[in-house]
């Protein structure tokens, strides 16, 4: 009883986490310009990545894999917004301003 | 059957994310899609590591999600100041 | 060299529980290597109080609470807008202040704008950060006084 209702738990966060991976992968293909885009790969390396490795560990129950996924969980939330605030910075400074992206989104819409 | 399903949705999700990678149109957009792409890679490894029953494959996903960071910075200082090293005197 | 030792046990259980096998070939590599990055910690002079205040680490479960909330919420907005036949977005670059006094607040503040899909830190400056985003509401998550509670209470943690 108990275990059917964690592994339905678990298919659903599986589930859930793969629907947003396709919505993020849409939105990066569909917003018209480079920091619109980032938005949409914010959605894939917060939610997303947290709903599956939460699903895979509520199959694996408590053991050392568990630790491994809860560690590759930290590790992409620490260093997700870090290198997302460098490509931007970087973008910032190669001169991508308010100009280009407001002309970008009116050429698109 | 359900994580077959995931990986699937991840490998799609992936496709596409390539497919802005070659579209571009800036080089920014280029490392955003691979720098997502590599965050795919990490969340695909740990499925397909379930789905064949070996938890090998989550050191893999350990040390991948780690390389990519590192590797985005790398690509970013790179274009940045046209050399890996930076000048000492910056701070 | 309190927060060296601190650092080395954390290190070490790191290594003992990714390992998982406990022959003497493995965990001389792994002192080797934990000895390595205590010297590259201590060359890059990055082992100190002001990093990692310990007093935070007590204070910021709480705070990953609330933010994995705000996480949520503005995930489901983003995901909305992605999938709306017709884009309805006011991509918007403003300035939001960030009068925090110690580095590490700054630096959570900047974080978490980042982590939270709809808003990244464009530029950080000394008292204020730049920053892009996808919607007008996204925006006015930013400036809610709730937030700028929150990291008050993180300041006044350290």
């Amino acid at each position: 009883m108990w275990d059917t209702l964690i592994s339905y738990c678990s298919y659903a966060l599986l589930l859930t986490g793969s629907f947003l991976s396709l919505t993020f992968a849409i939105g990066l293909l569909r917003f018209p310009d480079f920091y619109t885009r980032m938005h949409a790969a914010g959605v894939s390396d917060t939610l997303c990545a947290g709903l599956i490795v939460l699903g895979l560990v509520l199959q694996a129950g408590i053991s050392l894999v568990t630790l491994k996924l809860l560690f590759i969980l930290l590790f992409l939330w620490f260093t997700s917004p870090t290198a997302s605030f460098a490509l931007a910075r970087a973008a910032h400074r190669a001169g991508y301003g308010v100009n280009e992206q407001q002309e970008a989104s009116s050429s698109n819409s | 059957m359900i994580l077959a399903v995931t990986a699937i949705a991840l490998l799609v999700a992936m496709a596409l994310t390539l497919a802005r990678a070659l579209l571009g149109p800036s080089i920014f957009d280029r490392i955003l899609a691979v720098n997502t792409f590599g965050t795919k890679i990490v969340l695909f490894l740990g499925v397909y590591g379930f789905l064949t029953q070996r938890p090998d494959f989550l050191d893999i996903a350990l040390v991948y999600a780690l390389i990519n960071f590192i590797s985005t910075l790398a690509v970013l200082r790179f274009f940045e100041s046209g050399q890996l090293v930076m000048p000492k005197d910056k701070e | 060299m309190k927060h060296s030792l601190l650092l080395t046990a954390l290190l070490a259980i790191f290594w003992l529980a990714l390992s998982g096998h406990y022959v003497a070939f493995t965990l001389i590599l792994g002192a080797l290597s934990i000895a390595l990055v205590m010297w590259l910690n201590w060359k890059m002079h990055i082992s100190d109080e002001r990093v990692l205040p310990p007093l935070l680490l007590l204070r910021l479960p709480r705070y990953w609470m609330w933010l994995l909330l705000e996480i949520i919420k503005s995930n489901i907005h983003v995901a909305i807008k992605i999938w709306q036949p017709r884009l309805d977005i006011q991509p918007q670059f403003k300035k939001i202040p960030s009068p925090w006094k110690r580095d590490v607040t700054r630096v959570v503040h900047a974080n978490s704008i980042t982590l939270t899909p709809g808003t990244v830190t464009v530029t950080v400056d000394k008292d204020s950060f730049l920053v892009h985003s996808l919607t007008d509401e996204t925006m006015q998550a930013l400036e809610s006084p709730e937030m700028k509670e929150q990291l008050e209470k993180l300041e006044r943690f350290q």
